[in-house]
């Protein structure tokens, strides 16, 4: 093992007849190392200018997004016996907007807002100095530049805008539960629709049913009430309370005063003809039976029933005169 | 007792009424309606409270009702500076004998008018409304039973709030009637004012015994009240705490509906009703006839009731024209 080429044990390997060729070795290796590092380290040093002054621009960053901010660092070697100019008077940054200028010794920094989209680009940058005689030169360097990102992601173009009350046209609020409305709305509609209809065909069924005029339907529920022997079996009380609900809302139904919520005093005081005031007396025998423990006879309860089929057919047939004639 | 029984009884007894109406027809025109509630408070023994405009007859209507039957009045007039001692009586010492001796009050007789009462303050309403609902009063450790009739007739004025007490809910409600007392048709003003003009005064006689008034209320208990009846009161009562069960759109008028007393007073003053018409056996009509005076007092209106001035007489009048009678 001889050890690395560039190792003194590598050299000392060599026979002395090869020293001058070690050498020659040496240089060539050596000599592009020293230029590179020398290449290298003015690579980081100002631009030069006479005497080693020079100025150098760099951004902090290469690339940055709309509306954050960029320091640019200028570093600047005056040549000997020069000094900045006040203010200091940098050129280059027109129509940029500068945040803050800070100096600090041998360099200047500068903040810079990145206010627009596409490219950013300083201009020729110079920095002013007064020389040993006073007379104003300028330290000049190229322009930097950076890349100004969207913040609407990387396709700015896809990107869906977030409403804005006032700057960005809002959607209506209840365009956002437009669904969830309609869609219980549209189910209660057609449940709606549903029991209409199967009212409307019951109604109809129902109507059928009471086609009858209201002095036929008291005749047969007294039909009914009779056939159910309610009076014979012993049920006198009920048997008089039905007959009287079946007259009162035949009242009810014929002349349009509520008769089922009426006293027989406040029917006798709102009956105004005399077939009417024929009833009163019926319906205080009737009271009567129904809230005292009056038993009538047989003959009686008949009497009574056909007292009131007789108004009910008398009443009726007046019904009938002026439906006849309401139909011609 | 059957009905028909009842019915002959009533019909006897009746016409005690009919005398002691008499004679308050004589001294008092027109207000057939008050003077026929105070008898049904004179039957029930329940208390009354007359409300109306001054000069509408009130405290006189009470005093010719005293001096018809054979009873004992005494008139109260309530006023800020009264104490419950005034009323109920006090021990006091007597030097001669060195003993404490209880001297009763005004409250020991059978009919009071307590006139304007809401112009006492509260601790003296409230000793009159614990006597009225004991019917005994307590004074220095001794309780006294008040006598039979025991009937308090208490006036108040509508309009006039100044300086006055209103009665509490649950006080008021110790009152079986509220009556509202109102003006006089025109001829009986016209009446009113010829009397005065001629300076009529007919002397009242006392028609009837304290104790055929006690038989006569003896028998309004007996009066038959048909089951369907019984029903119709409940519904009426029920009706004013959940109209909603009875169909009615009315429950946002009500803050409270009426106690279990306004069915318990509703059969006692439809029994009576049916009484002074004569009958054994009670119709709805007799319902119909006392259930505003039961129920006025009784109704605690809401605010939207008392914004839109709907009053509780207007109540009463949608139960009864909307809960079907028997």
């Amino acid at each position: 093992m001889k050890g690395h080429f560039l190792s003194p044990v590598f050299f000392r390997s060599l026979k002395p007849a090869s020293t001058l060729f070690s050498f020659l070795v040496r240089v060539f290796f050596a000599v592009p190392g020293i230029l590179f590092l020398v290449i290298i380290s003015c690579a980081g040093t100002v631009k030069g200018e006479a005497g080693g002054a020079g100025l150098r621009a760099s951004l902090d960053r290469e690339s940055a997004r709309l509306g954050s901010t960029v320091v640019l660092d200028l570093s600047y070697v005056l040549p000997e016996g020069s000094e900045l100019a006040p203010g200091p008077e940098v050129k280059g940054l027109e129509g940029l907007t500068v945040i803050d200028i800070r100096e600090e010794p041998g360099r200047i920094k500068v903040w810079l807002l990145l206010d627009r989209l596409g490219s950013w680009k300083t201009g020729d940058l110079s920095l002013a100095y007064l020389d040993r005689d006073g007379s104003k030169q300028e330290l000049n360097t190229e322009p930097v530049s950076a890349i100004i990102l969207s913040n609407l992601g990387e396709k700015p173009e896809e990107a869906q805008l977030k409403p804005l009350q006032g700057i960005i046209p809002l959607n209506p609020v209840w365009l956002n539960y437009l669904p969830w409305i309609a869609v219980p709305a549209g189910i209660l509609l057609s449940a709606a629709g549903l029991f209409w209809w199967s009212r409307r065909i019951r109604g109809s069924r129902a109507y059928g049913i009471q086609q009858d005029p209201p002095h036929i339907r008291a005749k047969k529920q007294i039909d009914t009430l009779e056939a159910e022997g309610l009076f014979e079996k012993g049920y006198v009380k009920e048997f008089y309370f039905r007959l009287s609900e079946i007259i009162r809302r035949y009242l009810e139904e014929l002349r349009g005063f509520p008769a089922l919520e009426y006293t027989t005093q406040e029917i006798a005081v709102r009956v105004d003809n005399e077939k009417d005031r024929s009833l009163i007396p019926l319906l205080r025998r009737i009271d009567l039976v129904k809230f005292s423990d009056v038993i009538p006879s047989q003959a009686v309860k008949e009497e009574e029933i056909r007292m009131a089929v007789s108004y009910i057919q008398e009443t009726g047939n007046i019904i009938d005169v002026q439906a006849g004639e309401i139909e011609r | 007792m059957d009905i028909q029984e009842i019915t002959i009884r009533v019909e006897r007894e009746s016409v005690l009424l009919r005398q002691i109406m008499a004679e308050i027809e004589k001294v008092v025109v027109g207000q057939r309606y008050m003077v026929e509630r105070m008898l049904i408070g004179l039957l029930c023994d329940g208390h009354m409270l007359l409300e109306g405009l001054p000069g509408l007859a009130k405290t006189t209507a009470v005093k010719t009702l005293a001096a018809a039957v054979k009873t004992e009045f005494q008139r109260i007039q309530f006023t800020p500076d009264l104490l419950p001692a005034d009323i109920l009586g006090t021990q006091f010492y007597r030097p001669g004998s060195s003993s404490f001796e209880i001297k009763k009050g005004p409250i020991f007789h059978n009919i009071i008018l307590a006139d304007e009462i809401n112009r006492a303050p509260a601790k003296v309403q409230s000793a009159l409304l614990e006597a009225m609902q004991e019917k005994q009063v307590t004074i220095g450790g001794t309780t006294f039973p008040l006598e039979r009739p025991f009937l308090v007739l208490a006036t108040q004025n509508p309009i006039e709030h100044e300086g006055t007490y209103p009665l509490p809910e649950a006080q008021i409600d110790r009152f079986m009637l509220k009556i509202k007392v109102d003006y006089p048709s025109a001829d009986e003003e016209k009446e009113i004012m010829e009397r005065v003009h001629k300076g009529v005064s007919e002397n009242v006689k006392a028609a009837v015994d304290v104790s055929r008034i006690i038989s006569a209320g003896e028998t309004v208990r007996l009066i038959h009240m048909e089951d369907k009846i019984t029903d119709y009161i409940l519904n009426l009562v029920r009706a004013t705490r959940q109209p909603g069960d009875f169909g009615l759109d009315i429950a946002p008028m009500i803050s409270y509906g009426a106690s279990p007393r306004a069915s318990i007073w509703l059969a006692m003053t439809s029994r009576a009703h049916a009484f002074l018409n004569g009958r054994g056996y009670v119709t709805p009509h007799d319902v119909k006839s006392v259930a505003p005076d039961v129920l006025r007092h009784r109704i605690i209106l809401s605010y939207e009731a008392e914004a839109e001035e709907k009053s509780t007489d207007d109540i009463i009048r949608i139960l009864l024209e909307r809960i079907e009678v028997p």
